[in-house]
Parts: structure tokens; C-alpha cells; sequence
């Protein structure tokens, strides 16, 4: 047996400084400097950055690059070629060629390009937001609310969302307003889903019984609390939401039910390219290299984002 | 089990009862009625209300439709004058069907083959190149694979012909175009759940009691692999349907999808809700009958009763 006094030669106490008890070794790293650190390690994710931040800067100051409108057709050109058998292709005056109407293809594509990426951020934004309302609503209140929401979204989840939106494309006409409206009410049942399943783990957290013995009322507990939990899931669901809210309009545009002339979009680009394919490949070309880019570097990040902020989603 | 399949059954139910609602009111929104050119005097516009029974009430239309939906009748196309809507799904529908088959049993081989490849070649070439595959079938479109395809193999190298549906060497670029994005889909989870296989303590036990690599890879890792793949049998059969839209459209094979997008050009309206309706038919029978697979091949979702 070792005595009181024996340990006390035994076992000298160190002089505790508080100042070095709570020193880090290493800077702090928040969650998202931490998901910026993971994201930033990620090369196909960076590359694929990059390249979209250059389509997206060529899609605002392509158009202005040319002294070509657009919308300008030059029929006699055109024709010229038609009928001299020149090639409508890339140039010196004209950089991606022209199509069947003397219109500047470098122009058209970078509006082309503007218009999907327009209509690819606008749709998804609104998309996510009617969907976390949705969602907060079924899996906070639950009961009743919960049954009605989650009966609505298996309902409407067993048709492909693509023939409601052209429904209601059919009776709204087409035009930028149309599409955005009917992406965005076709487009939300996987964002509600999703943030109901983190509600329904978060809710039964201590901080959120806190917030409720304090009397909070109920959307402050989501704004505050709820919300900005499921942030992750969010930017993940919503990074996915983009190129899937650009080739529906591109789909559309296809069809022939997507933006009227003389607007146009890289769908339409596509569409009008397949006709002329056969003496003027590079119509149908270009705007397909454009949008395979595109699509690529959003799946791509959208990949990379979500290896960055949920780890465990990893596959 | 017989709740579960009365719960799916319900669920189905309601599902195209809402669908025919949407798309009929929708359709009845629509500004303008199929007669209003100035091809049809008054008079005759009135008479050919009368004949497609467009003077009543909404609501008496709605029942009527629905009752006609009951009996088989889906109505008379506008465009192609007088002939039902039936007819035109007799005759365009198989065409699909075989397109559609063709697409499955492709993506099937080469979707499952790649994901098992992935797997067993973790981290080296052949993964690399199935997970570059699987990226390319997800974010490309098909209207832009189909496209390239056809300018590729048609117009330039002359080895395929360029459209219709007519034989064999008709059908190869359809298939593959329309197969391309499922192929991903099915190599990306065949990887994810070959990789949670590959080492489990059976595959150790088999390997130890001296089995062949081969029995191992296919009567146990395969096999407990293909699980996840009945999941998205659904979703699959949808995004076939959507997908043969433009393909069909752009091989011209006389089939539903390529009515589907003409009916929108040309406003056949009648037309199109007796697809619209077809095909969501047709869905929510397919998922049913996915549903009753799933709850067959894994116990814990009849149990559970609910999923997800």
C-alpha cells in the first residue's frame, strides 16, 4: 500500500497552465471549412469547377463577343452557301459557323447556353424551396399532415414527372415562365422527402425540446434550428437538381414544346442541329459538345459535394 | 402480406384516378376547343361539339370519359380523323414494347457485366473505365447520345442505316441509345453492392470449403448483389418510357413514343390524354407488380409495411 505522503513524492503535479491546457495544436476546422477542405481535394470536382465557371462566363459575355445579334438571320448567306455548296462550318467571320438561316452560331450558342443555365439554377432554387416547405411541414408536424403530404408525393411520384410537365407546358403555352413553372411544381417530391427524413431524426434532438420549452414557436424552430441542419442534404439534393432541371428543358425544347422563337436554348439548338445533320454536322455538334460539358461538370460537382458534405453517402 | 398488397393496390388506384383527373381538366383548360378554325362554320363546329360530345357540362364529360376509359374506349383522334385512340395503341404500342424489351435485357447484360467488372477490378483500368461509362450514360442526354449515334454510324460510316424499324441491324442503335442511361444506372449500384459483397464472411466460408471462383462469383456474390436492381425496376420502366420519346422520335420507329411527341405538335389533344393515361396505366401497373416482387425477395418490407 502507498500512503497518502508516499504518492505525493510518487506522482508530482504538473503546474497547470491555462494557457496551454487550452491551446490548439492545429487551427480549428469548422464543418464548412472542413467540407471546403474535402472539396478542394477532389480533382474531377475542381477540373469540373473550372470548366463550368468558363461556360458560364462564356454564356454572359459570349453573345457580346460578336458583332452578330442572336436573332439576326442572313438569309442571303445562307443561301449563297446553299447554293455555292460552301460550308456553313466554323470561320473566320463566323467562329462556330452559321445555321440554316445565316444566323451567327457562336452567338446563338452562348444565349442558348444562357437560357438552359437560366432556367436549369431558377427552376432548381424554386424546386428545393417549395420542397424543404414541404417537407419541414409533413415531418415536423407529422400526424395527419404527414400522411396527406407523404400520400401526395407517392401519388405523384408514379408518373414521370416529364409527362405532368408536359401537361401543363400544353396548357400554359410555351415560354420562360411556363417551363419555370412547371419544373418547379413537378420537381420537388425528392428535396421533401429527403429534408422530412432528417426532420424526422433531428426533431427528437435535446436542443429542439429546449427550443420548444422555451415556447418557440414552431417555424422559428425550423428556421433557426431544423433548417440549417439539413443544410448538407440540401446542397447535395439541390447540386442534382440543376442538370436534371437543364435536361428537362432541353428535353422539352426537343420536343418542340420548350422556349418559342426567338429564344432559343441548347435543346432547341439540338433539335434544329438533327435536321441538318447531314450536310451541316457542326450545327448539331457544337451546342451537343456544349451541353455534354455542362451536364458532366454538374454531375460532377454535384458528385464532388456531396463526398464533401456527408461522407457516409460515399459510394 | 395481403395488407401490404392491398395498401399498393389502393396507392395504385388513387394514383390514376388522379392522373386521368389532372389531364382531363388540364386538357379542358386549354383555350379554344378542337373546332374553333376557321375550316368549321359555326354550324359545323356545333355539330362536330355535339358528335365528341364537347356541348355538356364539364363535369358530365368527366364522368363520361371515365366511364368510356372503363369500357376500353379512349376516344377518337382529332388529327388522324375518326380513328380511335385504341386503334392507334394497338398498332404503335407493340413496336415499343419490343424496343423497350430490347433496351431492358441490354441494359441488364451489359449494366450488370460492367458493375461486376468494376468490382472485381477495384481501382484499376477496368473500374476507371466502367465508372466513366456510368458518368456519361447519367449526365448525357439520351436525345444527344441517339443524335451522335446516328450522325456517327449512319451518316458518316455508313454501317447502320439511319431510321425506321424494320430489322434487325433497324433496331441496334434504338437499343443502345435508349439502354445507355439505365446501363449506368444498373453498373453504378452493381459496383456499390458487389463491393459490400465481395468479402462477407460467405464468400469466405465457400472460398474456404474449396468452391470454385467461378460457382463463388455467380451463386453467391452475383446473386446477393442483384438485389438493389429490383428497386429500380420502376423507376427504370420510367425513364424507358420517357426515353423512347426522343429516340423513337429520332430513328423515326413507328411506335407510342414517336405518337406521344407528334400528338403534342400537331394538338391532338384526345390523343394525347388516351397516351397520357396509357401510359400511366401502364406505369403504375409495372410498379405494382415491382412492389410485389420486392415484398417477395425481401421479407423486411412486408413486415415494415411502409417504405421509405
Amino acid at each position: 500500500m502507498i500512503d497518502a505522503q508516499d504518492r505525493k513524492y510518487l506522482y508530482e503535479p504538473v503546474e497547470l497552465d491555462e494557457g496551454i491546457a487550452e491551446r490548439m495544436d492545429k487551427p480549428q476546422l469548422s464543418y464548412w471549412k472542413d467540407v471546403a477542405s474535402r472539396f478542394f481535394k477532389n480533382k474531377a470536382a475542381m477540373v469540373s469547377t473550372i470548366l463550368l465557371l468558363i461556360v458560364v462566363i462564356m454564356a454572359i459575355v459570349g453573345p457580346m463577343m460578336v458583332e452578330y445579334d442572336y436573332r439576326t438571320t442572313d438569309t442571303k448567306l445562307a443561301a449563297k452557301m446553299r447554293i455555292t455548296g460552301g460550308s456553313m462550318g466554323p470561320s473566320e467571320e463566323h467562329w462556330f459557323g452559321i445555321d440554316t438561316l445565316g444566323r451567327d452560331l457562336w452567338a446563338r450558342v452562348w444565349m442558348g447556353t444562357r437560357y438552359s443555365l437560366l432556367i436549369g439554377f431558377v427552376a432548381a432554387i424554386v424546386q428545393a424551396l417549395i420542397g424543404i416547405i414541404m417537407g419541414c411541414i409533413a415531418g415536423f408536424f407529422g400526424g395527419w399532415v404527414d400522411m396527406l403530404i407523404m400520400r401526395a408525393i407517392d401519388i405523384l411520384n408514379a408518373i414521370p414527372y416529364l409527362i405532368y410537365v408536359i401537361i401543363i407546358m400544353m396548357v400554359f403555352g410555351s415560354g420562360l415562365l411556363p417551363i419555370l413553372l412547371a419544373l418547379a411544381l413537378t420537381g420537388w417530391l425528392g428535396m421533401a422527402r429527403l429534408v422530412r427524413g432528417q426532420i424526422l431524426m433531428l426533431k427528437n434532438e435535446d436542443y429542439i425540446l429546449a427550443a420548444r420549452n422555451l415556447n418557440t414557436s414552431p417555424w422559428v424552430i425550423m428556421l433557426k434550428h431544423l433548417i440549417p441542419n439539413c443544410m448538407g442534404i440540401i446542397i447535395v439534393s439541390l447540386s442534382m437538381a440543376i442538370p436534371g432541371a437543364i435536361f428537362s428543358e432541353a428535353y422539352l425544347s426537343f420536343l418542340g414544346i420548350g422556349l418559342p422563337a426567338p429564344m432559343t436554348s441548347l435543346g432547341q439548338l439540338i433539335s434544329t442541329g438533327i435536321t441538318e445533320m447531314r450536310n451541316y454536322p457542326h450545327q448539331l455538334i457544337i451546342p451537343s459538345a456544349v451541353i455534354s460539358i455542362l451536364m458532366l461538370t454538374l454531375q460532377l460537382i454535384g458528385d464532388g459535394l456531396r463526398d464533401a458534405l456527408d461522407p457516409k453517402l460515399r459510394k | 402480406m395481403f395488407k401490404y398488397i392491398c395498401k399498393r393496390l389502393l396507392i395504385s388506384v388513387i394514383t390514376l384516378l388522379v392522373l386521368c383527373a389532372v389531364v382531363f381538366f388540364a386538357i379542358k383548360f386549354i383555350p379554344g376547343d378542337p373546332f374553333s378554325g376557321p375550316e368549321y362554320t359555326d354550324a359545323m363546329r356545333q355539330k362536330m361539339l355535339e358528335l365528341y360530345g364537347l356541348d355538356k357540362p364539364v363535369l358530365q364529360q368527366f364522368f363520361t370519359y371515365m366511364g368510356n376509359l372503363l369500357s376500353g374506349n379512349f376516344g377518337i383522334s382529332i388529327y388522324y380523323t375518326g380513328k380511335p385512340v385504341v386503334d392507334i395503341i394497338a398498332t404503335a404500342f407493340p413496336q415499343s414494347l419490343d424496343l423497350g424489351i430490347r433496351a431492358l435485357l441490354f441494359a441488364l447484360i451489359a449494366g450488370i457485366g460492367l458493375g461486376v467488372l468494376a468490382a472485381l477490378h477495384r481501382g484499376k483500368a477496368l473500374d476507371y473505365m466502367s465508372i466513366v461509362i456510368s458518368i456519361i450514360g447519367i449526365s448525357i442526354p439520351s436525345f444527344v447520345v441517339a443524335s451522335m449515334l446516328q450522325y456517327i454510324f449512319a451518316v458518316v460510316l455508313g454501317w447502320l442505316p439511319v431510321a425506321r424499324y424494320t430489322s434487325f441491324a433497324h433496331t441496334i442503335m434504338p437499343t443502345v441509345a435508349l439502354a445507355l442511361p439505365t446501363i449506368a444506372r444498373f453498373a453504378r449500384l452493381m459496383r456499390t453492392s458487389m463491393l459490400e459483397v465481395i468479402d462477407s464472411d460467405y464468400v469466405k466460408t465457400a472460398r474456404s470449403k474449396g468452391l470454385k471462383k467461378r460457382q463463388i462469383l455467380l451463386s453467391h456474390q452475383v446473386r446477393n448483389s442483384l438485389l438493389p436492381l429490383v428497386t429500380v425496376l420502376g423507376p427504370t420502366t420510367a425513364s424507358l418510357l420517357t426515353g423512347s420519346f426522343v429516340v423513337e422520335s429520332i430513328f423515326a420507329v413507328p411506335g407510342l413514343g414517336k405518337f406521344f411527341v407528334d400528338s403534342i405538335n400537331t394538338q391532338d389533344y384526345s390523343l394525347i390524354m388516351g397516351l397520357t393515361i396509357f401510359y400511366g396505366a401502364f406505369l403504375v401497373i409495372m410498379n405494382f407488380i415491382v412492389d410485389l416482387i420486392y415484398g417477395i425477395v425481401d421479407p423486411r418490407i412486408r413486415i415494415g409495411g411502409t417504405k421509405g
